[in-house]
């Protein structure tokens, strides 16, 4: 059985030897203690004697050869003539040098959450970013120390009390907050400086609802509204205090007519005299609707949402009337209990959110219609009247018109009459 | 119980007497212990009882009978080398380091090397740059040791019997300046546990941990602030290592704060190893930082003014706990 | 440079003729056998050393054979040994088998010390190392020396050391120790003519040394070829007797040679080839073969065929060793403490 002879360790930090001399050739008898063949290490040049005896039968490594520890320099055999045949050297096989490794490809870009996709040019999709994880929430500091000094036993009770160490006062070295600093820190009740627990959630939690039926009607109406239909809006404030003293009166008499009421009254005078502004816009055919009857709606805010119920001819009603109707609708409406002939169609609209405490508002077209009264509150203020200024109360208007049906100067002329009417409202009450 | 009043020497003395008295392997070597009667009296009277064949005085020749003494217990004896002091151990050094204390390890277990390396360590009264060392840093730092340091006579005398009766190699450090302490121990044999550190005052204040001479300048501390209404609570290690941190960082836990205290120098010092052990097992009780105070780093100077500047003090000690508090 | 003085050799007489007569033939044989282990254990695990197996240091006895091969044939289980660093051969020669300390070379579980000492730190029941510091040992020496007399024990303490440690204050220490107090130790120095790479000359102040040593000490010294059998044998016969007898040091210096560096990674390029050449043509194992061969107690292919079948077995113990397992980690800690 043929050997190898493997190039051995001649110094404890060699790795490679360079084989300079052999002494022996191919064929050879080597006795055991005879040089071999000379090896120049990384410390010297040194001779290499062979262990035992045998036949030289083939170098691996000639002389200048380089080869690592380990790695196959000969094959011997035993006898001379044994047959070194399809024999297969043991031995460590020398490295070959590593090419670079390719620079690392750039990771991926993380993936991004899907903003902003557009949806061809009508609309872009804009959806909620995702909740911030691994968010440490901070008690926000105070402005002129930038690190809070607190001894571990310190930090980790007050985390296990849910308490914020930015409001304990510290009597340690340098204010460090210690253990006593804690005993004597303010109970947790809701109106005491210090914080309860860190919030919980991530930031930007959240659920999503579906839209019920009638979010989703009032969604499409009036995006469709908002989008498409051009907006122009002309303000108006009213000197209100003779209204306020006419309603008193009636009041007294125990006749209970809301400002709404006196609106709608103001407002379908007002239409009949401006009957541009009772007017509409059909967009399925591009033509100008001219309404024939005063329909007046009025926006109804309820639990599932908003309504306009709507007081036919409303012209042809009385304050009184019109009072009736309208609380009876409203009730109605509140209860959902509005059949669709009541709340479908309309040729103008008004909203009021002066109960509300608003002073004034840009409500929406309620197409097909092409205009919409803001109402707001009555406010105290001050006034100028021929040249003093005086308290007074006021109530501010705002038409929103669709500007394909209406110019700015037919508002304009709307609001004056409207503006005329309810400061003088003597004329409401006939 | 019947007591007896000892000086630390007497009971140093009453153990090794009582180990040879127990066991005919036992012997004492080293200079000046035979007929001299010990260099500072611990075995006074022992040649006369023993004779010069278990009692043996040798030459000034440290590395050799440290040496002696080593192979004398790989083959069957149970010697207890006197040093002078522990600077001349350095002159042995090679014998307890590269011998002693690798032998069982070494030999895969075959041969254990049951000696007592025993003397007085640290300053005495002005003994200058040479004759002042702490080895018990340096020592400690190699594994195989085990390595002692009673602070009173009580402990003294109970260790130095578990010391001599352990098969390992034991550093027993005593204090020049502590062989005339005395006190009330026990006439009757006793033991004293390796490894178990002592709660000698109980506290809530403030945990402080010494060993050796310096537990005693930490007891009149404690004392002292005990009347101003802080209450210490005082560990003896007694045993240096094994280190008993279980003692003392049940102790931490509970008071929250800790001052050390040795004799030897600042860096990597006994502190040092004890301030990182109370780190790891009580980060998160500890109130104030670890505190301690060591000899500063300078050799020994021989004025008395300066020695006394360069180890701790009393002053120092308390000082320290007072700030730590704050 | 100072031409040191040197002073005549008196070297001890190897009483050949007279010791082959006495101990027979089977006895040398077995020495001889003994040393050609020894031998082919050096040899085989140098080899070994230069594959990787084996790591750290590495200090073959080749050479020397003849020292510790007569002074245990003499002595046997009887003393307590102690020697340096090169301390294979008197390992086997004291009962460890081949197979545990090529598994200790190895670092492996079954090793003489399960792998925690290595090539320096061999043991057996009476040999207490296998030491790594120069001169380290010789007060342990004197301990166990120190021992047998405390225990009354009929034996002595047999402490071998190089030319090296000449030099340390200990072996002064130590012969003054012996000598105060009686303490049967032998010291046996191994002059080998080389401490690593400088020459005994360069190290030490004497010539001879033991010779030299011995008076001042108040004890025998004595000069033998640490090349030939029966000179070591005489002069261990001698020196261990009075030892024993008197209960004093004695010293020995045996002359020798080591056929390789100081260790194994140390190429000897401090000695030219004629030097070398020179010292192996004295080779022990050599002369003791040819010594018995003129006597007729041993043939040429005899002699082959018993070194093959030493070389067969240092083959299996190195097989022995690379199956054996390496230690588990888990015991790393384990064994540091005698238990109580």
């Amino acid at each position: 059985m043929p050997t190898t002879l493997t190039m051995p360790k001649l110094s404890p930090t060699m790795e490679s030897g360079t084989i300079v001399k052999w002494m022996k050739k191919e064929g050879d008898f080597v006795k055991s203690g005879e040089v071999l063949f000379e090896v120049a290490t990384d410390k010297a040049t040194v001779e290499y004697t062979a262990l035992d005896d045998g036949y030289l039968r083939k170098i691996l490594v000639r002389e200048d050869g380089e080869a690592i520890i380990n790695q196959a320099v000969a094959i011997f055999t035993e006898s001379k003539t044994e047959s070194i045949e399809g024999y297969q050297p043991e031995g460590l096989a020398p490295k070959k040098v590593q090419a670079p490794a390719k620079v690392a490809a750039m990771p991926a870009a993380s993936e991004q959450p899907a903003m902003h996709q557009n949806v061809g040019m009508a609309q872009m999709a804009f959806t909620p970013s995702q909740p911030l994880k691994g968010y440490e929430f901070e008690w926000p500091r105070d402005q002129v120390s930038s690190k809070i000094l607190a001894s571990p036993l310190a930090k980790k009770l007050a985390k296990e009390k849910g308490m914020d160490l930015a409001s304990i006062k510290g009597t340690g070295p340098n204010k460090r907050v210690v253990k006593r600093d804690l005993d004597l820190a303010q109970p947790n009740t809701p109106a005491s400086f210090g914080r309860k627990a860190p919030p919980e959630l991530a930031p930007g939690t959240y659920e999503e609802e579906k839209l019920s039926p009638i979010r989703k009607v009032i969604g499409e109406r009036l995006q469709g509204s908002k989008t498409f239909i051009p907006h122009f809006y002309v303000r108006q404030t009213v000197h209100v205090d003779d209204l306020v003293d006419i309603r008193e009166q009636l009041k007294a008499s125990d006749i209970k007519i809301t400002f709404n009421d006196f609106i709608i009254r103001a407002a379908a005078l007002a239409l009949k005299e401006h009957p541009k502004i009772n007017s509409g816009f059909n967009s399925a055919s591009n033509t100008i609707i001219r309404f024939k009857t005063i329909d007046i709606a009025i926006a109804v805010s309820f639990e599932a949402g908003l309504i306009t119920p709507i007081i036919r001819h409303a012209d042809y009603k009385n304050l009184g009337e019109l009072s009736s109707e309208a609380k009876l609708l409203a009730g109605r409406a509140k209860e959902g209990k509005l059949q669709p002939h009541e709340y479908q169609g309309g040729s103008f609209t008004i909203s009021n959110l002066g109960m509300y405490g608003i002073d004034d508002f840009i409500a929406i077209i309620n197409p097909p219609q092409a205009c919409i009264l803001a109402v707001g509150g009555i406010i105290e203020t001050s006034i100028v009247k021929q040249g003093k200024v005086k308290v007074g109360k006021t109530m501010t208007l705002t038409l929103s018109s669709d500007h394909r049906v209406v110019d700015g100067a037919d508002a304009a002329l709307f609001l004056q009459t409207l503006k005329k009417h309810l400061e003088h409202p003597a004329i409401l009450l006939i | 119980m019947e007591m007896q009043e000892v000086e630390m020497r007497e009971a140093l003395r009453q153990a090794i007497d009582e180990e040879m008295t127990r066991d005919t392997r036992v012997i004492v070597l080293g200079e000046e212990v035979a007929e001299y009667n010990g260099a500072y009296k611990v075995t006074k009277g022992m040649l006369d009882k023993w004779g010069p064949e278990r009692i043996l005085d040798t030459p000034i020749a440290e590395n050799c009978f440290a040496g002696l003494g080593i192979g004398a217990a790989m083959t069957g004896l149970k010697p207890i080398v006197e040093f002078m002091s522990f600077n001349f151990s350095f002159v042995a050094a090679d014998q307890i380091i590269s011998n002693a204390c690798k032998m069982y390890y070494m030999s895969g277990g075959r041969f254990s090397v049951p000696i007592v390396f025993r003397g007085p360590n640290g300053a005495a009264a002005q003994v200058s740059c040479q004759h002042s060392h702490c080895v018990e840093a340096m020592y400690g730092n190699f594994p195989g040791l085990i390595i002692i340091a009673p602070s009173n006579p009580y402990d003294a005398k109970g260790l130095l019997k578990s010391a001599i009766r352990d098969p390992n190699p034991v550093i027993f450090l005593e204090n020049e300046l502590e062989y005339g302490m005395k006190m009330e121990i026990p006439r009757q044999e006793y033991l004293v546990e390796i490894g178990k550190a002592k709660i000698v005052r109980e506290g809530h204040h403030v945990t402080l941990v010494s060993y050796s001479r310096m537990l005693n300048i930490c007891k009149g501390v404690a004392s002292e602030l005990a009347q101003k209404g802080i209450h210490v609570e005082l560990i003896d290690l007694r045993t240096i290592k094994p280190l008993d941190i279980a003692t003392v960082a049940e102790s931490v836990r509970k008071t929250n704060r800790c001052i050390l205290v040795e004799e030897g120098h600042m860096f990597a010092g006994i502190c040092a190893e004890i301030g990182f052990q109370i780190q790891e097992h009580c980060f998160d009780f500890l109130d104030a930082p670890i505190v301690r105070i060591c000899q500063k780093e300078t050799p020994m100077p021989y004025s008395k003014v300066l020695e006394r500047e360069t180890l701790p003090t009393k002053a120092k000690i308390m000082r320290a706990i007072e700030d730590v508090l704050r | 440079m100072v031409t040191k003085q040197k002073h005549p050799i008196h070297f001890f007489p190897d009483h050949t003729q007279k010791l082959m007569k006495t101990l027979g033939s089977e006895h040398l044989l077995k020495a001889l056998r003994a040393m050609l282990l020894i031998r082919n254990f050096e040899i085989r695990s140098e080899s070994a050393y230069q594959h990787g197996n084996i790591g750290g240091f590495f200090h073959a006895y080749i050479g020397q054979e003849a020292i510790q091969t007569a002074c245990v044939d003499l002595l046997g289980q009887k003393p307590w040994y102690l020697t340096t660093y090169r301390c294979h051969a008197l390992a086997l020669l004291l009962g460890v088998t081949p197979a545990e300390a090529m598994a200790e070379l190895y670092g492996k579980a079954t090793g003489n010390a399960q792998g925690r000492g290595g090539s320096m730190h061999l043991y057996a029941d009476r040999l207490l190392g296998g030491f790594g510091i120069v001169g380290g040992h010789l007060p342990v020496a004197i301990g166990a020396a120190f021992s047998i007399k405390y225990q009354k024990q009929k034996s002595l303490s047999v402490c071998f050391l190089g030319d090296g440690a000449v030099a340390q204050g200990t072996l002064h220490e130590s012969l003054n120790m012996a000598s105060l107090w009686d303490l049967p130790c032998l010291f046996v120095i191994e002059n080998n003519q080389w401490g690593m790479g400088t020459a005994v000359e360069r190290a030490v102040c004497m010539f001879p040394i033991a010779e030299t040593l011995a008076p001042a000490y108040n004890c025998k010294g004595y000069s033998v070829n640490g090349m030939d059998y029966f000179s070591c044998y005489s002069c261990f016969q001698q020196a261990a007797q009075e030892v024993i007898e008197t209960s004093r040091p004695v010293i020995i210096e045996a002359f020798t040679e080591r056929f390789k560096g100081h260790s194994v990674s140390d190429p000897g390029l401090y000695r030219s080839k004629e030097n070398l050449q020179k010292a192996m043509e004295q080779d022990p194992i050599i002369r003791l073969m040819k010594t018995l061969e003129a006597a007729g107690h041993l043939t040429q292919e005899a002699y082959e065929q018993m070194n093959k079948e030493e070389k067969e077995k240092v083959i299996a113990a190195m097989k022995f060793a690379e199956e054996s397992p390496l230690p588990d980690v888990m015991t790393l800690e384990e064994g540091v403490f005698c238990p109580r």
